[in-house]
Parts: C-alpha cells; structure tokens; sequence
C-alpha cells in the first residue's frame, strides 16, 4: 500500500490589510497604496500594496519620504481589530470548514494539509480553485495559492506568483526552488535578516542552485552544522507537519491611547482601566491567571514587553494591579510618548481556591464581587476605582 | 529681610534667574545687598559680581552645597573663608569622601565663614560658635524643628530658597529639573523645593516670619558680617620655577638678548630697530610684573620643535626672541600695542598651537610640571537655540526622528499646537546653564594652589578644570594660556618626515622658507591650495584668483578679510590692490590704514581708527574691539558708537564718512584677527603651500591622514588625481596605517578599511611580509570578521593569485577549520564560483573604503558625463556670460543669508577636470536644498560670471544623476 501524497495548500492573501479595505472601498484598486498612521509623517509605512511597491515604496519607510517617491500614493490608517476581525471569521468560515488541520502563519497567510481528501475535493487543482473561489466569493479575497508535498514547498510557490495557483507535482520540488533566489529559503533569511549574516553574499550564492552545486565539503566550509538542514531545504525537503491551532487561554486588554502621552498619572490612569477590564471579564467567565504580561508602543514604534508569574492564580485587582504597575516602572524607562498599551492576561485556568483562614485580602475580594454585580446590571463604565479615574 | 539663599541660572538647570536679574531685583526692592548661592559651584560668581557693581548691590558670595544627599549653605565673609568654600566644593567634585571628611572641611569653612542648615545630623556634629544657624524656610521648618534647635541652642535664620520670582514659574522650574534629570513632568524629583521657594518682597518676607521674628533679625546680622570688597583688580601669575619676580626679570633679559643674537644673525637695520623696540617691550614687561608669565609659556613651547604662536603674542619681538612665536615683529611691522600696552590693565594671553597629536603630551608635561597649581578653563555648555528646544521636545516625550525632522527644517516647518508650546517653553529656558565642558586648550597656573581660587571638577579625560569660563576667569585676575591643537603642523611634520626620507633630504620645519619659491607662488596666484592651512577654503582661494598675487603682506590681509560681514570690503580690496585709485575715507586715517589700502582688515586697526578719529585711548579703543567679539554686548556697543561719533563730531568729521567708517567697524562683528595672528598663520600657510608645491604627493597623504581639513577625504583624493598622482588601494604587503605618499602615488592607509579592528590592524603591520592569504591568517591571528572585510577591500591584491571570491572562501575555510567543522583546509576542493559583479565590487569599496579609491567617483556618472553639450569645468573660463550645462560631483557648502535675510548657498563641485564654485541665489536655493541636503551628484544648469579673474556658476536649474548600477526602485528621495 502506498502512502498518501501529503497535499500541502499555502494560502497568501498579499497586503492582507490593504486587501480588505479595497473590498470595503472598491475605488482603491489599482491605485499605490499604503498603511501607515496618519498623525504624523514622521510615521512609517506597514504595509504597501504591489502598486507602491512598484513604485519603490517599502514596509518601514517614512511616509514623508514615500509621499516624495509617490506623490499619488493613498495613505490609510491602519485598523487592526479589524484585520483581525476578518481573520478570524476567514478561520472560522472557510479554513476550519475545508480542514481541521490548518495552520495560520499570519493573518490572510496559512496552510492547509487536504491530504487524504480527494474524495471531498477532488485532485490537487481543484483543491486549489476551491480555495481560491471560497475566498473570492465568501470575501471577496483574491489570493495566491501554492501547492506541494511540504509547507516549504508551497509557500514558496504561492509567493512566487507565477499564477493564481501554483502546484507543483510530487519530486519536482528542487528543480522548481533551483533558479529561484536563495532567500525564498527560511533558513537563509533568517540568517540574513534575523542575524544579519552576510555569508550568502560573501561566498556569491544567488540562487538556490548555487547551495545545490556544493560539494558536502563546501556546505560545511560555509554552514558547518547548519549545512545539512540547509542542502535539505534547497532541495525543497520539509517534513514539518501543518500544526493544528492551539485554544490560546489567554485573555488581551489594550487601547490605543486617544491622545500619545508619557505623563504618568494618565499612563497609570489606563492600566488601572485596562486591569479592571480584564479582571472584570475574568471573573465573569470564572477563570484565573497565571501570567501577566504589560506591553506598550511608543510613538516612534519601538514596542516592549515584559511578563511575570503570578506566586498564585488570582483575579483580583488588589493582586494583580500592583504586578502590572511593577511590570509598567520597569519598562518605562524613555521620555517617548506611549500611543497603544495591552495588559494580556496569559495561562488561564478554571480554578477553585482555598480560601485561607486568614486570609486578609477577604474583604478587598468582597469588594470585587460587589463591583461585578453591579457592573453586570448596569454596565462596566458605572463604578469603577479611583485610580481608573485619574 | 535680605534673602540669603538665592539659585541663578548658574545652578545648573536650577534656578530661572540671571545674577543680572537678581540684581536688578534686589534693586528694585531697595535692598542693599543680596547673596548668590548656586548649587555646588560658583560657577557665575565674576558676572553677579559685575551686575551687583552695576546696581550698587553688595554682593554676598556663597553657595549650596549638596553631597550624599546632605544640604547646607555656606556663605562668605572673607578671602579664608572663600578659599575654604573652593576647596569644599572642588572635594565634592573631585573625590569620594567619607563623611567624616565631608565634615571636616566643613568645620574647616566653618572657622570664618557662615553655614546654615536644615540637617539635623550635620548641624550636630559640627561646632556652635556662632557661625552655625538652622534655615527656616516656610514650606520645610515645623515646630517640631524649633524645638530641636532651641534644645541645641543653635539661633535660626530666615531663609526662602529662592529659585524664581514668579508663583507661574514653577511649571519652567520643573521642566529645566526634568531636563536636568532626564525625565518627564510628572516623574521629576523635585527635592529640597516646594512651591513657595521664590524670592520675596521685604514686606512679604517680614509677615512671612512673625512668627521666628529671630531668625529674620539674624539673617540681617549674618547679611553684614559677609559684607567683603570682592572686587580685586589683581592679576595672578604662575610663577617660574619657584622664583621671585626679580630674578624673572633678569631671566628674561637673558634669553631675549640671546634670542636677538640668535634671531638676527647680521647686524643691518633690522637689528638696530630690534635693540630698541626689545627696551621698550622688556620695560613694559617688567613694569607690569608680567616677566614670569613669559617664562613659563617659553619653557612649554620648547617641548616641541615645530609650534605656531598665534594671536596678538606675534607682535611681540620678545616672544619673537624666546621662539614663542615665529614672524618677525620689525620686519613685518606688528603693531606691540595691541599685545601690551602701559595702560591696559587686563592680562596678556599667549596662544600656541601644537601639532594636534603632540598636543595631549605637552598638557602632561604642564600637569606634571605644575601638579595642583594648574588646571584646564571650562566652557559652559547651555541651552541654546535648537538643543533648547530639543530638551524640551524631549520632556515633552516626542520621538527622536520628529525632532530631527522639525529642527532640520526649523524655522521653515508648520507646527501644530505642541509644537509651538515647545518653542515658547524652549524661548523661555534659553541660555540657562546646563553642564561644563573644557575649553580647547586654556589653561590656568596659579602661584598657590588653584582649588583656593575658584572650586575645580574633572574633565571626562581625569583632568582638572575650573568652574569659570574663559570671561569670567579674565574678570578674577587669571590669566590663561591657550594650548591647542594644529592639524596643519602635524601635515608639515608628517611631510617633511616622508620627503627627508623618500627623497634622501634633510629639512627642519624652521628651516623652510619659502617666500622666493617659485611653484609655490604659483599655486598661490591660482587659488590651487586645497589642503593648504588657512587659505583653502572656497571663498579664500576665489580670493586669492582675484588677488593674482603671492606677496607675503597681501597674503597675510587675504586671510583676515575673509570674515562673513566683509564680503564688500573684500572685492573693494582686491580692486584697489590692482590699482584702482582710493582716496581715505579721512585724512587722519591715513597713517592707520595706508599699507591695507585703505580698508580696516585688522582688529588693531579697530583700535588704531578710533583713537585717531575719536580720540579713544588706547584701552577704551581696545574693549571697544572686544566688544564686537561678544554677541550679548550690544548695549556696550551703543554706548561705544556713541562715543566714537561724539568723539569724531569734535574733529569736524560728517555723519556721512563716519557711518560707512563705523560699517566698516561693525564688520568685525562675530570673529575677527589682529595682523600678528594672520602673519603668524600665513608664514604655516606658506610652509605647506610650498610642500604641495614641491613634493605635491607627500603632501596630501599628510592631509589626508591628519584628517581635520576643509575638505572630505575623497575631496583631497580627486584634487590628488588632479596633480596626476595615482591612488592605489590598501594593502596587507604595502600599505601602512594611515595614507602614504611617495612620488606620484598616494597608498590608501589600512585605517580607512571600515569595520577592520585596531588590533587587527597592528597585527597586521607586525608580521609582514605575507607569501599568501593562508600565511597571513596563520600568523597573525586575526579575526573572521577583519579577514571578510580585508578581501572585500581588495587589501589582497598584491597576494592576487585567484579571484575575491575565492580568496572569500578560502578565508571561510581557514575559519571552518579553527572552528572544527572541517579537520583539513583543501583548496582544490572548494567551488569554483563567479567572481563578484563589477556593482558588488563597486559597492565593497565604496561601503568599507568610503568612497571611491580605485576609482575616481566621478566614473561612475558615465551618461552625465557624456550628456551632449556638457562642458567640463577646466573650461568654463571660455563660457563666461553663457548659460552652460555641467556636471558636479558635491565637495562642500555653505550657506549664507543675503542683506535681506533670504537664504543662499555657494556650493563647490567637482568634474573629471576641475573643481569649480557655484552662488544658488534665494529662489533657485529654496527650490533645491532638499536635493542639495542628499549631497550628492548633479547637472547643473547655470550662467557663467567672473569677478576679477575668478569664475563662479550662477545656478538656474539642477537634477540629481543616477551612478553606474543604479536601482531605479530603491533610488534615494528626489
């Protein structure tokens, strides 16, 4: 009996933000666009369409200097809750329908493994086309969509957009990897932009059939022990399996600020809000967490984030506000203004606690509960700590 | 009540008033006296000093001094104790204390001075004698304080810390404390402060403390026991070896007689003028007590052979004799007034350059000669123009790229709200003390130790330095002596060093003269004299093509008339110098200013006009050229125009002639030289004009390796192309550290290998030679890193034996095999790949060498270059009136404001034949300075123009060129 052929689908929704606003504002097709924050043109680019980027327009560059490289580009803000949105209801609607094992890289790129499901799908083309026409019709996405034995294989193939689906057939991986330029490997662009190694460009390997030419000698000159896993990579070999998701028990509360600041009152003023959000939902569901994580954006985008365990699980503010504080001071350490901070609340867990005999905390506890009562008739925004206030 | 603890702008970023303010306020409520305390220093004791004397205020010096988090004020009633006060802070700085040691000098201060306190350990421990007081200061003091002082019968003083005047001025008291500790608003310590620490009217002050009505009677008491005349016209000398002023004398008429016979070797008419001039200098010398002075800088200047003094010590025969100073004071008719004169009563200051890298050495010999006794002067650092509104953009949390971009184009950039409040708040704090840092080379000898005249810090480098800066240490009697650092000479020695050696010579630095050198005097007459000291910039050699001359007088005038506000006068010069006929603006000045045609060119000349037309003296026409030297003078200014128009009025001279005298006079606003220190300066010019001209490539691999230039390295290295010498690249065998020039080449120094390691460089010059790239790894040990970066650099091209490429891999596996991951090296068995392309080669180089070496950068602009109609810059002159198409290669800028303040630029470019200047007028300029800011390469469309023989490009239009390789996508902004 033969093995199945593993089916390894690479969904790639190119500028998967851009994507979506061109599906709510059709008159944005075909036109440069970009996605950078608005308030300042000392902002940079995060994501440009293929028409910026034809243009010479880069992830990272100031919007000042692309408005000067394309005086008509299209500058939108950016929206994440509702790249998110759409990303989850691309996972819940169509993804999750066509498999249950698929792996989202990011959102608008993931894997899909249909081995075995011919029957359901018919062969590998029509897999593809289905998946293609689901996210056209459903969403009205157009993808690039790349098909091999293995993940590596087919993502590479639906980046190289040769086409609107790529297949490439069984044992033809290396020849189709050979002319292509050796950064389609993860491998060496992790060594490149990861590590900034410049050891590709020293030893002038361009393309992947420039590592296929090495003699085993040559891959250790060059790699040493990474050489195996390299030579395997070009030759299109990856055994890695597409990981099902997993249930992320954590619970994330963050803001974009209405106005950037770093006075510390106001900061504390939204961690207070952000904490009794959370908390609030927490106990609502009856969970508890383990670990605290505090992260925030400056203005100039540098992003930090720190996180600590808990000695117990807790879901109470008199526990938790003064470690997400603790966490806050220890980042804090730049006069930049902050423009968007998250409290995650990570390792959630049901759990019921001994309450301790002497337990001095009981009636900070009882306090809490009252809050939620109230906050649960009335809403979240009626009763709230001093602190929330300012 | 009179306020004993009062903070400046002086305590750095702690208080929001001027001493000037203080004053001013003390004044205006009639109170008689007033006591400046800045926090750990004195640092603007000598101008309070000058604004109490202004305000007829009694000042009363002291201080707040802060250690360990302790706090007391100490407040002076006598040199003792002011000494004592010095040496306090000066250990604050300095040391690490323990402290028992901190109050132990604090007793000490204590035996005169006044010290009041609201620590209660340190009041304790210190002795009772009526010179300890607890502060009261409203906002600290509580009864509970009282009781503690009553029971240790220790009186109280009143007391309000005042910072500001202002209840409003607590928001600016927070933002320069944020600056100050690097914070926000919100987060800012403010310790020993709370909001009522402002000054105070008497009447306030007096309800203030009814209820301690003591404490305000012993502050009045304590007010009049540090009443002292601070005000002392003596001026302190270090003193020579120990010795009296007597014996100094003697001393120095020893070695200026010896020096006269070493100086003038034949008895002509030179010599018989030196005896005289030589008296009369030596009794003016002596008379004011100067003769130690003297001493102690000739015996400095003798630690190096090759020095330039500069500045008006040229003017003196006897700094002439002693070898201070180089150019001949008779021969050159220097004018000694303007160094010393019977009626000046400020000290003289002797200024010598070094050769910048022997110049740290000479500042050992002078500390280890002169140990405490001797320290460096301070500069103060302060918030000014566009750091202060960085600072506060900062507290303000905006982000380091906003900033640069709004104050790259600041004024000229819309701002919205925040922005303008950070400019308004920044307007507010300008000019407030921040931080000291060292003056470039003065220092102070003192004949006690010099921790008893003014409290001292330490510099970054260990070396002490004083608390004043250069004014005010000239208002205490110190007298300075600058020691700095020279590139050219260094250029000099270094070329002198390479040509003795490669041309089997045997020249000294005083040797060379090079007045009747013909290849020199023709560079000079061209304006060929990039890399020449002193008169390579633009404007100095468009001169010098104006000027057709190479005359020693006139090359001395060409360097001082290039100033920012003499343009006019300098074209008018170059006319008359060619025969254009003039006439004195009046008789009297004549005399003054027949040998510079007519024109004032230098600052004595300043003087020289006044005294004859307005009768100033000598002093008073002296301060008056002082004056035009300070920016934050201009009230004194006035006053001086006043003066010299009242004065001239007297002799009959119209408004007219005096107010183009007076321009004339305001042109030497900003920076200006007396003839000594051009002369002095034009003799080191000459040398190295004469070295070009003579040994043209020892001579730039000297500039180029001393850095420091007008000039860009790759700038030097085209004008090197241009006198057909040949830049060959770096290399392990053949090149040494710095640039190398021997003939017709100039071999690129191993230093200007980006990324290369100084170990790994002197590894590398320590086991030469090498046979092959694997010997070379072998033996020197040098990392992965270094050895990637030398054969991208093409450092092995003497080994060249196979392609870079290969030369990479084998460096690869030299490495894998140190590294275990191969067990033998077999260069049979590594890949023969391509070589790299010619783009990746051109990038190599031009990323790890900076710029173009095997190649001149203009090569790679081969469809510029060969645009149809473009004409080269070598012949520009045929062109002149005609619109012309050029291209340019970027070599310097600078921009200007015409009379109407509209922004322009001259810019300098270079082509494949020449280099050539072009005027971008207002309009053209504010069109292009985005382009021009990217300096990078051109077309230029322009109009060619001549003044008096020399050629300039009037721009009408630029477009930025792509080189060789360019990639249109990832192509710079346009």
């Amino acid at each position: 009996m033969c093995a199945l052929e593993r089916k390894v689908f690479y969904l790639n929704v190119t500028a998967f933000s851009i994507a979506i606003e061109r599906v709510l504002e059709p008159s944005l097709n075909g036109r440069p666009v970009v996605m950078a924050p608005v308030k300042s043109e000392r902002s940079l680019l995060w994501e440009v369409s293929p028409e910026a980027k034809n243009e010479g327009l880069k992830k990272g560059m100031s919007l000042a200097q692309a408005k000067k490289v394309c005086k008509d580009i299209i500058v939108l803000p950016p929206r994440p809750d509702l790249v998110n949105q759409v990303n989850r209801k691309i996972e819940n609607k169509l993804l999750s329908n066509l498999t249950p094992v698929y792996e989202v890289e990011k959102p608008g790129h993931a894997y899909l493994d249909l081995t075995g499901l011919e029957k359901l799908y018919g062969e590998k083309g029509d897999m593809g086309k289905k998946i293609l026409l689901d996210l056209k019709n459903d969403f009205s996405l157009i993808p690039s969509v790349g098909s091999s034995i293995n993940k590596l294989v087919s993502k590479v193939a639906a980046k190289s957009k040769v086409d609107d689906i790529v297949l490439i057939q069984e044992g033809k991986e290396k020849q189709f990897l050979s002319p292509l330029p050796v950064e389609v490997l993860p491998l060496v662009r992790q060594i490149i932009k990861v590590k900034k190694d410049t050891l590709f460009q020293d030893l002038n390997l361009k393309k992947v059939r420039d590592i296929l030419s090495l003699s085993p000698y040559a891959l250790e000159v060059a790699f040493g022990k990474t050489g195996t896993e390299i030579i395997s990579m070009a030759k299109g070999i990856d055994f890695s399996p597409v990981l099902p998701p997993k249930k992320e028990h954590a619970l994330f509360e963050e803001t974009y600020l209405k106005e950037d600041t770093n006075d510390l009152p106001k900061l504390r003023q939204v961690l207070s809000t952000l904490v009794e959000s959370g908390l609030f939902k927490l106990r609502k569901k009856g969970l508890f967490c383990q670990k605290i994580e505090v992260s925030f954006r400056y203005i100039d985008y540098k992003f930090v984030s720190k996180e600590k365990e808990l000695k117990n699980p807790s879901q109470y503010s008199y526990e938790i506000a003064p470690l997400v504080l603790s966490l806050f001071y220890d980042l804090f350490k730049r006069r930049t203004r902050i423009q968007f901070i998250s409290v995650n609340f990570k390792e959630l867990i049901q759990n019921e606690i001994q309450l301790s005999f002497l337990d001095h905390f009981q009636g900070s506890k009882e306090i809490e509960s009252t809050m939620d009562s109230i906050k649960n008739k009335f809403g979240q925004r009626l009763i709230k700590y001093g602190n929330e206030v300012g | 009540m009179i306020p004993l603890c009062v903070h400046s702008t002086y305590s750095p970023l702690g208080g929001l008033l001027t001493p000037r303010e203080i004053c001013e306020w003390a004044k205006a409520n009639a109170l008689e006296t007033i006591a400046l305390t800045d926090t750990n220093g004195l640092y603007g004791m000598q101008f309070f000093l000058e604004a109490a004397k202004e305000y007829g205020i009694s000042p009363i010096i002291g201080s707040e001094v802060i250690w360990n988090k302790r706090r007391v004020v100490c407040l002076c009633t006598s040199t003792y104790s002011y000494s004592k006060l010095c040496i306090l802070l000066t250990k604050v700085h300095m040391e690490e204390m323990s402290q028992d040691t901190f109050l132990q000098y604090l007793n000490s201060f204590l035996e005169e001075g006044i010290l009041f306190s609201e620590d209660k350990g340190i009041l304790s421990s210190l002795p009772n004698e009526g010179n300890l007081f607890y502060e009261v200061c409203p906002g600290f003091f509580t009864q509970k304080d009282y009781y503690w002082a009553h029971s240790r019968n220790i009186p109280l003083i009143a007391s309000t810390r005042g910072y500001y005047l202002k209840e409003t001025d607590h928001f600016y008291y927070q933002m320069i404390r944020a600056i100050d500790q690097n914070s926000t608003l919100s987060s800012t310590h403010l310790d020993y402060y709370n909001k009522k620490c402002r000054l105070y009217s008497p009447l306030e002050l007096s309800r203030m403390f009814t209820p301690y009505p003591m404490a305000l009677k012993n502050a009045q008491n304590v007010a009049k026991r540090c009443q002292y005349n601070w005000y002392t016209k003596k001026i302190i000398f270090p003193l020579y070896e120990g010795k009296s002023e007597e014996d100094c004398k003697m001393i120095l008429h020893q070695k200026a007689q010896q020096g006269l016979l070493k100086r003038y070797t034949h008895k002509n008419e030179l010599f018989k003028k030196s005896q005289k001039r030589l008296q009369y200098e030596l009794s003016v010398i002596c008379q004011k007590g100067f003769s130690s002075y003297f001493l102690v800088v000739e015996d400095i200047v003798k630690n190096s052979p090759r020095t330039c003094g500069r500045g008006s010590a040229a003017s003196s025969l006897v700094s002439y004799l002693l070898e201070i100073t180089h150019v001949d004071p008779i021969k050159h008719n220097l004018f000694f007034d303007r160094f010393l004169n019977p009626e000046r009563v400020d000290p003289p200051d002797i200024d010598i350059d070094f050769p910048w890298d022997e110049r740290d050495s000479i500042l050992d010999y002078v500390f280890e000669k002169y140990k405490n006794h001797v320290a460096m002067v301070s500069n103060h650092n302060t918030l000014q123009g566009r750091s202060s509104i960085r600072e506060v953009a900062k507290v303000y949390g905006i982000s380091e790229q906003e900033i640069n971009y709004v104050l790259n184009r600041f004024p000229r950039v819309e701002l919205n709200q925040t922005w303008k409040n950070v400019v308004i708040h920044a307007q507010r704090i300008q000019g407030f003390f921040k931080t000291l840092s060292v003056h470039p080379g003065g220092v102070v000898i003192t004949p006690n130790p010099i921790s008893h005249y003014v409290p001292l810090q330490l510099t970054p480098k260990g070396l002490p330095v004083i608390q004043w800066e250069k004014r005010q240490a000239e208002k205490a009697g110190l007298v300075k002596i600058d020691l700095l650092g020279n590139r050219s000479l260094a250029v000099i020695r270094d070329t002198i060093t390479a040509v003795n050696k490669n041309h089997n010579k045997c020249y000294r630095y005083q040797d060379l003269d090079p007045l009747e050198d013909d290849k020199t005097k023709k560079l000079l007459i061209l304006g060929q004299t990039m890399g020449v000291f002193y008169i390579e910039s633009p404007a100095t050699r468009q001169l010098l093509q104006r000027m057709k001359t190479s005359e020693f007088e006139n090359i001395v005038i060409a360097s001082s008339i290039i100033r920012p506000a003499a343009n006019q006068f300098s074209l008018e010069f170059v006319q008359r110098l060619h025969g254009k006929p003039f006439r004195h603006l009046h008789p009297l000045l004549k005399p003054v200013l027949d040998e510079t045609y007519g024109i004032i060119v230098y600052q004595e000349q300043v003087t020289q006009v006044a005294m004859a037309l307005a009768n100033f003296s000598s002093t008073e026409g002296n301060n008056l050229r002082k004056v035009l030297d300070k920016k934050d003078e201009k009230k004194k200014l006035q006053d001086y125009k006043y003066q010299f128009y009242q004065g001239a009025f007297k002799k009959g001279i119209s408004q007219n002639i005096l107010d183009q005298i007076w321009d004339m006079i305001l042109s030497f606003s900003g920076y200006s030289f007396c003839k000594a220190h051009s002369a002095s300066y034009a003799l080191v010019s000459y040398k190295s004009c004469y070295l070009k001209a003579n040994y043209p490539a020892e001579f730039m691999a000297a500039v180029i390796s001393n850095r420091g230039g007008y000039y860009s390295t790759f700038a030097y290295l085209d004008e090197a192309r241009r006198m057909n010498i040949k830049i060959l690249p770096p290399d392990v065998n053949k090149g040494l550290e710095d640039f190398v020039g021997q003939k017709d080449f100039i071999r690129t120094g191993l230093s200007q290998v980006k990324g290369l390691t100084q170990k790994g460089l002197q590894k590398l010059l320590n086991y030469r030679p090498y046979q092959s790239l694997e010997e070379l790894l072998e033996r020197t040990d040098i990392s992965f890193e270094d050895a990637k970066v030398l054969v991208k650099s093409r450092c092995f091209s003497t080994l060249k034996d196979s392609t870079y490429v290969d030369q990479m891999w084998r460096v690869y596996a030299f490495f894998a095999k140190k590294r275990g991951h191969i067990s033998n090296t077999h260069q049979a068995l590594l890949p023969n790949m391509k070589e790299y392309n010619p783009k990746e080669l051109i990038d190599y180089e031009l990323d790890l060498l900076g710029g173009g070496v095997s190649f001149p950068e203009w090569a790679l602009y081969r469809d510029a270059l060969s645009i149809k109609g473009r004409v080269r810059a070598q012949d520009l002159r045929c062109f002149i009136g005609k619109e012309v198409v050029l291209f340019g290669l970027y070599v310097t800028s600078k921009k200007v404001r015409t009379s109407s303040g509209g922004p322009m630029m001259f810019c300098t470019f270079s082509d494949e034949t020449d280099i050539f200047e072009t005027v971008f007028f207002p309009g053209v300029y504010l069109s292009y300075q985005d382009l021009l800011q990217m300096e990078s390469s051109f077309l230029i469309k322009g109009v060619v123009e001549e003044t008096l023989g020399s050629i300039q490009v009037r721009v009408l239009k630029i477009k930025t060129v792509e080189p060789l390789f360019a990639n249109r996508k990832n192509q710079q902004v346009v």
